[in-house]
């Protein structure tokens, strides 16, 4: 006892040093990491500018053709995938066969599935890695946050000296999703691009019922089959929802912001539109009559619900034309048809898009390799639908029968690039590209495109405004909640958390960018 | 007296205990069988959604769909287990990562913990507080993801190799405390006798020290190899090649991918081909569920019965 105690006298002063000094050693750590930081991100960026003055010359000379002239370079390019592929280097290699010889470029494939893309890349990119193309979207890495975290570079110069017919390669509306502060920061992958909010129906029960589909023009219509439903055929539910079944795009309202789309004056609705009522006191009745299940509330995810096969009508925001094939594998295999309820917009292609990171070195060859990407069908195919022979068999003209478990095998055309120069794989309609650039063509496009609000200055009021949608949302969505009673008490509440604050925000920006764009 | 005592005092006993045994009996036999019951019941709360959790995973998909979960099925199938069967080198490979990773983790996580808790139990060592303090320190305060992630991909150039899975957890303040906690029960005599004899410290620490220590060894080495083996958050961060992906990652992968498909609709459609009613999503959870868990459960018992010694926290063991 009494020996620990003299040790412990004897080295209190030591302890007392060395604390300091672990203090002065840790305080000293941070602030080398800091440098460290500070010191990488701003080199990193000027590397990469400089890399981009000091080739940009030589791209310009060399790009009639010869790759060869080209300093090799190797680019890593990292996108989601469903699932590990056994044969991706021999992919890979095949791909840089390609592009060695077009660009004198090799590319690092580097494939990370969906469920982790978003945090891997959120780690990646905050730690400054040095990545030449990234995939971006509006629903996971999402491209504004991260372009206002700087992660992405600026492409207008690239496109202009390395890019210019992949720019030409696409119409203006594209690029203008992919434009941020007026810059372009990704490149678009082209595909179905249009939302059309429409019924889902059970073929059989159509079929059973001699329903009409001609006679669907609004959602409301649909009341009479439902009670059909209901009536002879136990065990279905005649209409599947979880969050309610309302879309501005059924209304007339536009889908940038929410405003009539004939509305001269421009103005901002309120959250709760008189469509919106509508639509809860129809749900609602629906609800009671039995039409819609009891637990839609509360339900995680809708695809459970249809996946069984067991409901009859759902509404699906996006309905997009062709897609009857699809809904029918996430409905039990029952097969499907649409009755759209409007018709088709056009919502942008901030879906899927690649975009070249701020810490890439090489930017303008990244920039050449997304060109090739995008107008070789044959590195195209190559990277969707692996080896020729291996992966894939061509049989008539563009249609190839896929091996699915020969070790390469991607069903995700739409992440690396342009469809339109894909194969078809056996059982698609021939016709498939064809009616892709014509939906896009004829969709309503938005007089709002490019206006995109800054929730900046209201961010505390749309975070009191979605809890209260998060309390109330569904329950008055699904017709759970009697919107006679809990509609009052649902807009006080929103009025409580600042929602007129959030529309008088939107109405000023958008008056403002109306202004700017010389449209008022 | 003792002698006479005794039957004297057994009499009236007997008398009584022929009563108060039958009413002993039967009230001792209550208690048990309650007590039994009672750990029956607790057991059985163990064991039964284990089982359920073992059948599920047997379970056809479209039964579950239709019926729930059951303890008899309609209809079992092998679908979960074959879906991640059909390849089996990726599982195969990744169970080899896996077992790698936790022995060569263990084994040196056990050697840095001991030695550097022996150090720390050592009170004639005079840096203790000083080093104590460090090392709680860093449990107090961590870098965040971010320096982590820099430290091992720029400054230890680990990044897609094996030990990247190794080298973060090898070494775990609170297992240095618990094995310090340990180690200064050890009394210091036999240290200084050691010395007496003649025996250099690592000689003591080899030889004394660590024999004497097998149950918090035993109990961290439990503990340590649950870390590695269900590690899988930096092999997502370090690890790109596919042949280094340990069983966890490929399982979380394979799951959140699998949520992430079905639970947005709108992406399945996107994905025209993946035939979402014919695979075995929530069988396939359970699978998951039983093939990460099983080894580990087999590995469990073994290391039980040095739990009581090995785990004292400082504070005064009994």
């Amino acid at each position: 006892m009494k020996k620990t105690n003299n040790v412990k006298f004897k080295f209190r002063t030591t302890l007392l040093t060395s604390i300091s000094l672990a203090a002065a050693l840790t305080a000293a750590g941070c602030g080398n990491s800091n440098n460290n930081n500070t010191d990488a991100s701003p080199s990193a960026a000027p590397s990469g500018s400089a890399g981009s003055t000091a080739s940009a010359p030589a791209s310009g000379s060399a790009s009639p053709s010869a790759g060869s002239e080209l300093e090799p370079v190797e680019l890593t390019w990292y996108y989601p995938q469903n699932a590990a592929n056994a044969d991706l280097k021999l992919v890979n290699d095949a791909v840089n066969k390609i592009t060695k010889e077009k660009i004198n470029a090799t590319i690092k494939l580097m494939p990370i599935d969906f469920g982790t893309y978003e945090q891997k890349m959120n780690t990646t990119t905050a730690a400054s890695e040095k990545i030449d193309i990234i995939w971006t979207s509006n629903w996971l890495f999402k491209f504004d946050t991260n372009q206002k975290k700087g992660v992405f570079l600026p492409l207008d110069d690239l496109l202009k000296s390395s890019g210019q017919k992949l720019y030409d390669s696409m119409q203006k509306k594209f690029w203008d999703d992919a434009t941020l502060d007026g810059k372009i920061y990704a490149v678009p992958n082209f595909q179905v691009s249009a939302s059309r909010p429409s019924l889902v129906l059970q073929k059989r029960f159509v079929d059973k019922y001699n329903l009409d589909l001609s006679t669907i023009k609004k959602i409301d219509d649909i009341e009479p089959f439902l009670k059909q439903i209901k009536d002879g055929e136990p065990g279905i539910t005649p209409f599947g929802t979880t969050k309610g079944f309302y879309s501005g795009l059924m209304y007339n309202i536009d889908n940038r912001v929410e405003v009539y789309r004939d509305d001269t004056t421009h103005t901002v609705l309120p959250d709760v539109t008189d469509e919106l009522k509508h639509s809860y006191e129809l749900a609602h009745s629906w609800y009671t009559k039995g039409y819609i299940m009891e637990d839609a509330a509360t339900l995680k995810s809708a695809a459970d619900a249809y996946n069984k096969g067991t409901t009859a009508v759902w509404f699906d925001v996006t309905g997009k034309p062709g897609s009857e094939v699809e809904f029918k594998v996430a409905d039990g295999g029952y097969d499907v048809v649409l009755a759209p309820l409007a018709q088709s917009t056009f919502t942008g292609a901030a879906s899927t898009m690649n975009a070249i990171s701020r810490t890439s070195k090489n930017p303008e060859r990244a920039m050449m390799f997304l060109e090739l990407v995008n107008t070789d069908k044959e590195l195209y195919n190559t990277l969707v639908y692996g080896i020729e022979g291996k992966h894939y068999e061509k049989t008539t003209g563009d249609f190839i029968k896929i091996n699915q478990d020969a070790g390469y095998f991607t069903n995700t055309d739409w992440i690396f690039g342009n469809i339109t120069n894909e194969y078809l794989p056996e059982g698609a309609p021939a016709d498939k590209i064809e009616q892709t650039i014509k939906v896009n063509d004829e969709a309503y496009v938005s007089p709002y495109t490019g206006f995109v609000f800054n929730s900046e200055p209201v961010k505390t009021e749309i975070a009191n405004v979605n809890a209260v949608k998060e309390e109330y949302g569904a329950s008055l969505g699904t017709g759970t909640l009697d919107p006679a009673k809990y509609l009052p008490i649902y807009e006080e509440k929103l009025k409580k958390a600042g929602v007129e604050t959030i529309r008088a925000e939107k109405q000023k920006q958008l008056n403002e960018w109306l202004a700017a764009n010389g449209k008022k | 007296m003792p002698a006479n005592s005794m039957p004297a005092k057994s009499m009236p006993a007997k008398t009584t205990t022929a009563k108060s045994t039958t009413a002993k009996k039967s009230s001792f036999k209550w208690s048990t069988l309650i007590i039994h019951l009672i750990f029956i019941l607790i057991t059985l709360s163990m064991l039964v959604p284990l089982a359920l959790v073992i059948i599920v995973s047997l379970t056809d998909e479209n039964s579950i769909l239709h019926h729930g979960y059951r303890m008899i099925p309609d209809k079992f199938s092998f679908a979960a287990y074959e879906y991640f069967f059909k390849s089996p080198d990726a599982i195969l490979r990744a169970y080899g990562v896996t077992i790698f990773v936790a022995v060569v983790g263990t084994v040196l996580s056990l050697i840095l913990t001991a030695s550097m808790g022996y150090t720390l139990s050592r009170r004639d060592y005079g840096l203790v507080r000083p080093t104590s303090f460090y090392v709680f320190f860093t449990m107090l305060f961590g870098g965040g993801l971010v320096p982590f992630y820099i430290l091992v991909t720029q400054y230890l150039h680990l990044k897609d190799t094996i030990w990247a899975l190794i080298v973060p957890g090898m070494l775990s303040p609170f297992y240095v405390l618990i094995m310090k906690g340990f180690m200064s029960k050890i009394p210091f005599e036999i240290i200084e006798s050691a010395k007496v004899e003649g025996a250099r410290e690592w000689r003591i620490f080899a030889q004394l020290i660590l024999p004497l220590s097998k149950p918090s060894l035993a109990t961290l080495g439990l503990f340590i190899m649950f870390n590695y083996w269900n590690e899988w958050f930096n092999a997502l961060l370090f690890i790109d090649n596919e042949r280094l992906v340990p069983l966890q990652l490929l399982l979380v992968r394979t799951m959140n991918s699998l949520d992430f498909i079905t639970s947005r609709p709108e992406f399945a459609l996107v994905m025209s081909n993946f035939n979402l009613a014919n695979f075995p999503k929530t069988a396939a959870k359970f699978a998951i569920a039983i093939m990460s868990a099983g080894p580990m459960l087999l590995v469990f018992p073994f290391f039980q019965r040095f739990f009581v010694k090995g785990l004292t926290v400082g504070a005064i063991k009994g």
